[in-house]
């Protein structure tokens, strides 16, 4: 599998390569073909990793109050577990959305697009909500030209707004 | 099964992929007291209902696993009386309403807030175990048993035995036990309230009251108080606490008919209201829990309402979730003849006259008549028969004036007879609106030989408008 370039600015970069260089010092030590797949799924996760990402924008019209209310629904003994799962739904959403655009599939976009507006509307992300809307109404009418023009700014919030979520510290100093 | 099992048994089971809504709403659920299984997944979910039984399930529609309309029938199948509730995301509102249809007890749209979550749930616990509902409904009563589309026939008022109003009851009969709203659709006189009324009829909360309102006969200043009631003191004439037909509906059916031609302010009342399940009558400072049932009608194309900006499309999508179209008497074949027979005994009883029948001339003509008024017309036709005529065969003779003649001709728009004012945008020009709204009012009906249901047609309103307008130019004129 080949990985993609690194862009030196980004400072995830660096340990990336690290892990690459150590996934690939690997491969010789391997025999059978359980372990060649164990590998194989390491090096797939770390080509998402490393492939550019979308830049981030700023998020259009956020409403803070709403992520507040969901930790205090919680309760502080579990924001951080709250935080963590949001962090992955958000990132899990990217994929699928990411993937789907790529590869034109109009089922993952319906279920990306579903899935997000649920989170972004649940946690304040108003503007991207609304994107999520008008991207699963894309999908149902499979429109790539209308597609094309969505995604960057959708992907740009996207971004934003798992770097929030995973700056959000909980309440009481329970981080 | 021991009662320690029973009372830590979970009464909801929450089917969401998305683990970290999952967790919010199991949070939000718990926090309200309830006992709550969690499921990521279809097979999970089925899992967990066929080990807990849970009278309430909430189900998200979208499933990685599989369809979640197909894990609700296999729910039901298992246990009918489960309360399911359909979650879907805004966008994907459609699929919500095939799961109303499916026979979901309710629907809740993602992202939501906590108070409608807790409502839908709250509702759908109330519904699936009398013992918790604000006014249980009484076991013996017949809403509470299981009753086929004949059975509802028989009960409904309705008479006809056409293919169409076949489909009228199947419909009714599969929809009367869900919180589905309807939406009930046709031309005047084609017995809309009646259906609502066997809505009611058949559903769980038959012993409940049925309050109907008509939107478009009320003032619309005076709607909103008519609706979700007021306190005393909060405006001019408020002499006492009022407390709205919503509240009045609490434990049964509130049928609003005519909604399209509700204001689009109280559209945006009435869309809160069928998401929180509160009422804030005017002047009141906090909100009361109801649990009523929706049923509406319009003798209007309500989406074309919506094209036409008249009605917000969001209260459209939240109220036509089982439509029913209530057919014109004209496309009901032999049902014309069944009708006027039972009426005309009726009226014969009433009045005490003796007829025999109808006689086949006059059968003939009423199957080739157009019924624009459709079964009020028929039934008025009928009454007059009875009132002006000592008995026996109804001959063609006895039919009022004109319907012969008159109502098999087609209905263009006939030109203005002489002496009748022809009415020209210049000739509004200085005039009031109001004043220009009555003087088109005047001309149209004119034009159509008084008739108000005509005139309604053609000025794109319903016929009670006119009529209340028409009451309120002699009230300020006496």
């Amino acid at each position: 599998m080949t990985l993609p370039d690194t862009a030196p600015e980004d400072p995830m970069q660096g340990p990336l390569q690290d892990l690459r260089r150590a996934v690939q010092a690997l491969r010789p030590y391997l025999e059978t073909a359980d372990q060649k797949a164990e590998l194989y799924v390491i090096e797939d996760a770390l080509a998402r990793l490393m492939a550019p990402r979308a830049p981030a924008s700023p998020l259009g019209d956020f409403d803070p109050s709403r992520l507040g209310h969901l930790l205090d629904i919680t309760g502080p003994e579990l924001a951080v577990e709250l935080l963590a799962r949001l962090t992955e739904d958000l990132i899990a959403t990217q994929d699928l959305l990411e993937t789907g655009a790529l590869q034109s599939d109009w089922k993952r976009l319906r279920e990306g697009s579903h899935v997000l507006i649920s989170l972004a509307g649940s946690v304040g992300a108003l503007s991207l909500q609304a994107m999520s809307e008008n991207l699963n109404a894309i999908a149902h009418r499979q429109d790539r030209d209308a597609l094309d023009a969505l995604m960057p700014p959708l992907a740009g919030e996207l971004v934003t707004l798992i770097q929030l979520i995973r700056a959000t510290r909980p309440p009481f100093g329970n981080a | 099964m021991k009662s320690s099992t029973l009372l830590s048994r979970p009464s909801v089971l929450l089917v969401e992929d998305t683990l970290s809504l999952q967790m919010v709403y199991r949070s939000i659920l718990a926090t309200a007291g309830h006992r709550v299984a969690t499921a990521a997944s279809a097979a999970e979910g089925l899992e967990q209902f066929r080990l807990h039984r849970p009278m309430v399930v909430l189900l998200d529609l979208i499933l990685p696993d599989r369809d979640g309309l197909e894990v609700m029938q296999e729910i039901q199948a298992l246990q009918p009386e489960t309360r399911v509730i359909a979650i879907t995301a805004n966008g994907s509102v459609n699929r919500a309403v095939e799961a109303m249809r499916a026979g979901a007890h309710d629907f809740l749209v993602k992202p939501f807030d906590e108070g409608k979550f807790l409502s839908a749930v709250q509702n759908a616990l109330a519904e699936a175990n009398p013992r918790e509902a604000p006014k249980p409904a009484d076991p013996l009563a017949p809403a509470t048993r299981s009753r086929d589309a004949g059975q509802i026939a028989e009960s409904s008022g309705f008479i006809g035995s056409s293919d169409a109003m076949k489909r009228i009851h199947g419909t009714i009969a599969s929809v009367a036990r869900s919180m589905a709203t309807v939406f009930i659709t046709g031309e005047s006189g084609t017995g809309k309230e009646l259906c609502a009324l066997a809505v009611h009829a058949n559903s769980n909360r038959a012993t409940g009251p049925f309050i109907a309102l008509n939107c478009g006969a009320i003032p619309q200043d005076l709607l909103e108080s008519e609706v979700f009631g007021h306190m005393k003191g909060s405006f001019t004439g408020a002499i006492s606490d009022k407390p709205g037909a919503a509240a009045a509906a609490d434990g049964g059916t509130l049928f609003l008919d005519e909604i399209c031609e509700m204001a689009p302010a109280l559209q945006t009342k009435l869309l809160r209201f069928l998401q929180t399940s509160t009422v804030q009558p005017v002047g009141a400072t906090r909100p009361r829990k109801v649990n009523v049932r929706i049923v509406c009608a319009t003798n209007r194309d309500p989406l074309d309402a919506v094209r036409r900006g008249h009605f917000r499309e969001d209260l459209y999508y939240r109220l036509y979730v089982v439509p029913i179209h209530m057919p014109p008497l004209r496309d009901r074949g032999q049902d014309v003849i069944e009708i006027a027979e039972a009426a005309l005994a009726r009226f014969a009883q009433e009045e005490g006259r003796q007829f025999h029948g109808l006689d086949p001339s006059v059968r003939s003509l009423m199957q080739a008549l157009p019924w624009p008024g459709n079964v009020r017309q028929l039934l008025n036709v009928m009454r007059n028969v009875v009132v002006l005529n000592q008995g026996g065969w109804v001959t063609p003779q006895m039919l009022p004036p004109g319907l012969a003649e008159e109502e098999l001709l087609p209905e263009p728009p006939a030109p203005p007879a002489p002496g009748i004012e022809i009415l020209t945008a210049d000739s509004l020009l200085g005039l009031s609106l109001a004043e220009a709204e009555r003087r088109l009012i005047e001309a149209t009906l004119t034009l159509h030989g008084g008739s108000i249901p005509k005139a309604a047609r053609v000025l794109d309103v319903s016929p009670s408008t006119l009529y209340r307008k028409i009451e309120a130019w002699s009230a300020k004129a006496s």
